[in-house]
């Protein structure tokens, strides 16, 4: 049983360090693409309006893929007093029962956003003329490893008060 | 619909992440209306409430602020500030007013206000003997300018989904930003003697101004592009934010040669990071929103509003009373794009000017970071100091006491908002 516990936390972390890279490469091409938007616009004047678009993906695969980052890290902080009032014991079982909940809400999302993302496959993006699978895809990604992340701090913290965790 | 407050309010009391609650209650609205049909919708509008392009700005702005700590520039600033105020009594909480306002002028949200002075600054008043509540107090209600002072996340959000220009709104918060620093020197200027605060002993002098002013100077250039772009039109308020990360990496590496390529990995995650939090909220809440808007709850809201005055003071106040009460409780994200429906139409109602409404709404939350119990700087300034939260709030009530005075002169004297607007974008 230690041994299984290890291993999870173990592949949460690498996960993590994946996922976290990933999103330093989004947020830096976010960066260079809307450079060169600026660029293009007001200096090389060459009219190109993809930019615009493909920022706005970016951005939200970037925000998206960072979810499941703060869940890892316990970033998404919620309102402390009532767990803080109640004794060790119960405040555990809360906290644990509220893991139960957000994972439940991240697999939702995971699901019905597969859905979503299919139907993208027949939509194309106004400029780009992309399929809108790509950006749809964000939504379902972010859901599915959310809930593993919250999985993974469930079994990591049971409960334990684990406010403001940060990667070792 | 008692079954989602009932959700809302509950999960949120025992304590899930406010983006989960909004995305949990949303959930159960859409089932409440429409069955298994309607579930579909939640990932769609989960999706749509981020895809604004306008919404940009925010990580942009959050990445230029993350730089700029990083490099030091803050330290330099304060420099700047002490050069400026230090000599007065009470200099240093002097300095970390007027250093608020310089930084206001590149972050976007008060809990980088509050992390930046409460590292720096409130060890410094500390060492100097100002008592530790005391220095706290200053820091969070310094904290307030950043955000009201452009640029700011929450006019970013208010503006991109009431369809109000971002540049008005950013135009429409210098004034209200100084009015705060303002009424905080004034009360520490007034309570300066009787509290014994310290006096630094250094006189000011022109040559350490200027000293200040070289060693600061490519660090105050950045609110000045940053407003100027955007205030006279030269660029969008998205394109200013990219071009502050342009600026504040140049300095960092170039100039400051601060910034490692670690230093720079670690922004990108943290910028992430922060925008992801952020956002998953924005999301959610566009679930719940949905429902919210299907039911016409906002304008059956709006009508309630009405029905008790329809005199525009009176419902002014009703709505900051509302304001300031929710914020204390909830994420002042969350607040503001649940609220913004109800209260959009319900200020043009009564005649109010868009920006000067979106102004008043978004002051009004931002000193609502600062109220007990669960103000986000409060909860920022004790992490990083490890002061006591009742020992600060002791202090701090005369500050919230005069910036709520402040939020109500702002909401109720509209000249004086809309002068910078008028002035500067023609409005």
């Amino acid at each position: 049983m230690e041994r299984l516990l290890r291993r999870v936390e173990a592949f949460g972390a690498a996960l993590n360090r994946g996922i976290e890279c990933l999103c330093a490469l989004l947020m830096a091409a976010l960066v260079l693409v809307i450079g060169f938007e600026v660029l293009q616009r007001y200096l090389l004047h060459l009219g190109l309006t993809w930019g615009e678009e493909l920022s706005r993906y970016l951005m939200i695969w970037a925000a998206l893929l960072a979810v499941p980052v703060g869940a890892y890290r316990r970033e998404h902080v919620g309102l402390r007093f009532v767990q803080n009032a109640l004794p060790a014991r119960a405040g555990r079982v809360l906290r644990f029962a509220l893991d139960l909940v957000g994972f439940a809400f991240f697999v939702f999302l995971a699901v019905y956003g597969v859905g979503m993302a299919a139907a993208g496959a027949t939509q194309y993006a106004t400029i780009f003329g992309m399929t809108m699978v790509v950006p749809f895809a964000s939504v379902p990604a972010c859901g599915a490893l959310t809930a593993l992340q919250i999985l993974v701090t469930l079994l990591r913290d049971r409960g334990e008060d684990a406010a403001g965790w940060k990667a070792a | 619909m008692s079954l989602v407050a009932l959700l809302f309010f509950g999960l949120m009391l025992l304590g899930l992440p406010i983006g989960y609650v909004l995305g949990v209650a949303g959930v159960a609205g859409l089932l409440q209306v429409g069955g298994h049909n309607f579930l579909a919708m939640a990932p769609k509008r989960f999706f749509e409430g981020l895809d604004l392009f306008t919404f940009l700005a925010m990580p942009f702005f959050i990445m230029a602020g993350e730089i700029m700590n990083r490099t030091g520039i803050t330290t330099r600033i304060v420099g700047f500030a002490d050069a400026l105020v230090g000599h007065w009594r009470g200099g240093l909480a002097h300095t970390n007013m007027v250093a608020s306002v310089i930084f206001a002028g590149m972050t976007g949200a008060a809990v980088s206000d509050t992390a930046a002075f409460g590292n720096t600054l409130v060890p410094a008043m500390v060492r100097q003997g100002y008592s530790r509540p005391f220095s706290c107090a200053v820091t969070v209600a310094g904290s307030i300018i950043g955000p009201t002072i452009p640029p700011s996340n929450l006019m970013i959000i208010y503006g991109s989904l009431m369809g109000v220009s971002i540049a008005g709104m950013f135009a429409a918060g210098i004034l209200p930003g100084l009015l705060i620093c303002l009424v905080c020197m004034l009360y520490i200027a007034a309570v300066g003697r009787r509290k014994g605060l310290p006096v630094s002993g250094e006189r000011f002098s022109l040559r350490r101004l200027l000293k200040s002013l070289r060693e600061s100077f490519l660090a105050l250039l950045m609110p000045a592009i940053i407003l100027g772009g955007i205030l006279l039109g030269v660029v969008t308020p998205t394109e200013a934010a990219a071009v502050a990360v342009f600026y504040a990496f140049f300095l960092g590496v170039f100039v400051f040669r601060s910034l490692s390529v670690q230093a720079v990995y670690q922004t990108l995650v943290r910028t992430s990071l922060i925008t992801g939090v952020v956002f998953l909220i924005i999301a959610s809440a566009s679930i719940l929103s949905w429902w919210m808007t299907f039911l016409q709850i906002p304008q059956s809201l709006a009508k309630l509003f009405l029905s008790i005055s329809r005199n525009p003071q009176v419902v002014i106040a009703l709505i900051l009373s509302l304001l300031l009460v929710i914020g204390m409780f909830m994420d002042i994200n969350a607040a503001l794009i649940i609220l913004a429906p109800v209260l959009g139409p319900l200020t043009q109602a009564i005649g109010m000017d868009p920006v000067h409404a979106g102004v008043m709404i978004v002051l009004a939350l931002n000193i609502s970071l600062m109220t007990p119990p669960v103000g986000a700087c409060l909860f920022v300034i004790c992490s990083i100091t490890g002061e006591r939260l009742e020992a600060i709030a002791r202090e701090l009530w005369p500050f919230i006491l005069l910036e709520v005075g402040a939020l109500f002169l702002v909401a109720f004297w509209p000249s004086f908002t809309l002068f910078m607007p008028r002035l500067l974008l023609g409005r």
